[in-house]
Parts: structure tokens; sequence; C-alpha cells
């Protein structure tokens, strides 16, 4: 199967995925590579990304 | 004479096909409210395209342009915008699949350039650009037909690929490593330079139809061929003459699109009805804005039959020409919506040998990277009726003898039970044997059959 990576938008909590494209450049520079929540588009980082 | 252009199209339909369109003067959001009321149209099994004249943008204003959406979403309108009917769709396609130079036309001539915005002045916020589903990232343009040139052939790719609005001037454009516009990006990427983009936005069904071709060709000649008229250019804003744009297109979005510089895109609904998820993108600068004084802005509704059906005819072109090489007594090809219409793909056979069927199968899986699943029928199974395909599965095909399966062939990484570009794939000769040593169908005699009119008994 297709892997998506699960991430909670640090801001309003809710559950979005990453593709592993994305996936590998936030595993490498969690606190640098910026994420965009798709509900309430805010813009974080992660600090530890969660597995699949 | 000018180029048939989309309001040509709208109408035609207005006039001739009653009921075929259906404006909307109510106020609503670009946000959710437009695929909301096409799933209620849909879900009444209703599929008239729909006109929103009154569109709240993400700028917050009414936007100048109304909203147009499903004009895809029916093949007998695809047969229509080709003056054939539905069975035919895929052979008359095959007939105009061919070159047709296009012609300059001065600006004044050029409708998409009645009104032009450079620099500082654009602010996509102003169109209507929709979005369409829950988890999507933000606004999409989900009709735009990218333009490219190949910097070392000079041909023109034209490519309907998801494009999401970033930004007042910006765009983040989706690529699909087995694309040719990804290997015309390679090219630019390698040569240091960006790549001068084109995003063309709503035409004539035909000139859509023409710009699915898979022909390594100069496509804007093939769009002038399935048009049956030579496509009229004008300089674009950025680069003039050497990339102009299609004159008589309601939006033209011209852009610098980097090699360098990528951005957050996605999640957005994808044509499986799955999201694909957020990845990291390239990233294209917005360097002018063309569109008629009275544009319509197209839409296309992701993973409905909108979206689906505009490819079905092109496909099924394509692997009817390259079935026919190999095998020559297939009679048709239908990618079914059912399947997404990219992913399955029927297909109609008279043989000559018991042989054949797999031939076709192998042809099929290896012509177009999307194809997963193939089955081959008979002339007497009606390949767009997905029930009668299931009953010749049912009836005619066992796994251990009829199925062909090949792991690891390259497929769209968007299917979510794939693993990235890699797929399984599969098909079913689901044929009766060449020496006709098979059960016989049920029949009413013709007689009969021909006798009895149902008004004489109910």
């Amino acid at each position: 199967m297709a892997s998506v990576y699960y991430v909670n938008c640090e801001a309003c909590g809710k559950q979005y995925y990453l593709e592993s494209n994305l996936y590998t450049v936030v595993k490498e520079n969690p606190e640098q590579q910026k994420l965009k929540c798709p509900f309430c588009k805010s813009e974080f980082t992660l600090k530890q990304p969660k597995g699949k | 004479m000018r180029n048939k252009d989309m309001h040509d199209y709208i109408q035609h339909l207005e006039r001739d096909v009653p009921g075929s369109v259906v404006r909307i003067k109510k106020e609503v959001s670009y946000e959710y409210e437009i695929p909301a009321i096409l799933q209620r149209v849909e879900d009444r099994k209703q599929n008239p395209v729909l006109i929103f004249e009154k569109v709240r943008t993400i700028g917050g204003e009414i936007s100048r342009m109304p909203v147009v959406v499903n004009l895809f979403g029916s093949r007998a309108r695809l047969a229509d915008a080709l003056d054939t009917s539905v069975h035919e769709l895929p052979f008359e396609y095959i007939r105009r699949e061919v070159p047709v130079p296009t012609v300059r036309v001065d600006g004044k001539d050029a409708r998409v350039k009645d009104v032009v915005t450079t620099g500082d002045t654009i602010d996509l916020y102003q169109l209507p650009f929709v979005t369409h589903h829950e988890m999507d990232l933000g606004p999409y343009i989900t009709a735009g037909s990218a333009w490219m040139k190949d910097p070392e052939t000079g041909l023109t790719n034209c490519a309907i690929i998801r494009i999401y609005v970033s930004g007042r001037r910006q765009l983040t454009v989706n690529f699909n490593a087995a694309r040719h516009t990804n290997h015309i990006f390679q090219k630019y990427k390698r040569m240091g330079k960006n790549v001068p983009m084109l995003v063309v936005v709503g035409h004539h069904p035909a000139f859509y139809l023409g710009a699915q071709t898979k022909k390594l060709a100069d496509e804007p000649q093939i769009i002038g061929g399935v048009m049956r008229q030579a496509v009229e250019m004008a300089d674009s804003e950025t680069w003039g003459a050497e990339v102009p744009i299609p004159a008589q297109a309601d939006l033209v979005i011209e852009a610098e699109l980097s090699t360098s510089e990528q951005a957050i895109e996605a999640p957005f609904g994808e044509f499986t009805q799955y999201y694909g998820g957020q990845r990291l993108n390239p990233v294209a600068k917005v360097t002018a804005v063309n569109h008629r004084s009275d544009a319509y802005y197209l839409d296309i509704m992701p993973g409905h039959a909108d979206h689906l059906l505009l490819d079905a005819p092109m496909i099924e072109a394509y692997l009817f020409n390259r079935i026919k090489e190999v095998v020559p007594g297939v009679r048709g090809v239908h990618a079914p919506v059912s399947g997404t219409a990219r992913l399955h793909a029927y297909v109609q056979l008279k043989k000559s040998n018991d042989a054949e069927p797999k031939t076709v199968i192998a042809t099929v899986l290896s012509s177009d990277y999307r194809i997963k699943h193939v089955v081959v029928v008979d002339e007497d199974v009606n390949i767009f009726d997905d029930e009668q395909v299931l009953w010749a599965i049912a009836t005619r095909s066992q796994w251990d003898k009829d199925l062909v399966v090949i792991p690891g062939m390259m497929g769209t990484r968007l299917d979510p039970s794939g693993d990235g570009i890699r797929t399984c794939k599969g098909g079913i000769d689901a044929t009766v044997p060449v020496d006709g040593s098979f059960a016989k169908r049920i029949a009413i005699p013709d007689s009969v059959m021909n006798r009895i009119k149902l008004e004489d008994y109910i």
C-alpha cells in the first residue's frame, strides 16, 4: 500500500497526511520544514514527526 | 473564421439541448458550496452544466466571472462537441487527431486580450478559484491546461494538472514523474532555467479534448485537428511571439515556473476520490493575467464525471490504435467511470485465436501507465455496460487460466493501493473459446421480439 504519513496540526490538532517526498524532508529537518494545515491554514513545524 | 469557444458551445447547449444548462443566481462562496450543489444535482442522477453567476472569491468580493462547472460531465456532451455519437466518440477522436498548424492573430482580434494585468496589479484572489473538498489545502485551478514548450524540440505539451493558488501572484504546480510535463521540466532544470508556462482556462470542449492527446507532437496543432480549426494564437505579454497564447480562451495565466524553488502543496481530492497527501512541488510566479471582458471561469469538479470523462475518449482512442497494431480484431475500448476512467479498461474483441486476449492485456497495460486492470470480452458483451462486463467475468473466466498478473509496473502514485509509482497490474480474459465449444446464451426468438409492442399489452 502507498505510504501516507499522518501528522497533527500544532494549532488546531486536526490530523492530515503527508506524502513520502515531504515526509523524508520533515524527518531530516523537522524543525525547519514548515507544513501547512489544510483545515486552519496555519503553518507549523514538527518537533518529532509521527510514523505512518 | 474566429475559433469556436466555450461561449459558443454554451449558447448552443442552451438553445438546442433544453435543460442541459442551469444558471444559479443565488450567491455562493468559492469554498465548498459549488461542489456541494453539483453533488446534490448528481444525487438526482442529473448532469447539466451549472453556471454560478454570483460567486464570492477568496478575496471577499463578488467575482466578475461566473463559474462554469460540469461542462465535461456527460459523455453525450463530449460526443456532441465532436459532432458524433457516444459510441463513435473514440473513433471520431482518432480521425481528428492530426496536426493542423496554428495561425497568428493580432491582439485586437484575440478576445483573451480584452483585459490584461501585469506586475503589481495582478491579484489572483479576485478570480473565483474554487476550494472543492474538506481536506484540500485551498483553492485550486482544476481546468487549467498547462502549456510548456520543450526547449530542445520546440514542441508544446499541454496537460491538465492540479495547480494550487498559493498566493495573490503565485501558483504551486503538481508534477507527476511519469508525465511529459515532468520530462520538459527536467530539461529546463538541467539548463538552469525557469520554465515559461501558460495556464489556459476555458475554451470549447473540443479544444480540451484535443489537449488530452498523447501524441508526441506540437499539441496545439493536435487541438486544431480535433477542433477542425487551426487554433488562433496571439503574443503573450511576458514572452511575446516566442510563447504565444490561445487567442479565444477565456483566461490565460502566464507564469515563470521555478526549477529550483519548491513549496507546500496539497492535500487535494483527486480523481481516485481519495486525497493526495501534502508534498513539495515547484512554485510559479505569475507574470500576466489575460482574460475576456465577459469571461467565464471554468472549473472541473475533481473525482466526479466532469473530471473523469474528459480523458476517456483520448485513452480509448489511444489504446484502440495500440491494440489494433498487434491484434487487428479489436472492436472497441472503454475506460469506464466506475474505474475512474483511467485505472480500468474494457476491450471488446473479435478474436481469431485464444492467445489474443492475453496479448491485448499485455499491450494495454504497457501502453498507459495509469491503466491497472483490463477485461477482454467478446463482441456480444456491451463494454459500455458495467453489468455486462461483470457478467462476462462471472461466467466466462477461470482465474487459474485466464488471469494475467504483472507486479512492479509503472502506475499512478495517486492510486492509494500502489507503492509510489509502482503498482501491480492485471487483466482477465473473459472471452469464450474461439472454437465455439461453450454454452449458448439465452435468447427470445427474434420473430417474437420484433412482433411484440409493449403498448399493446400495458
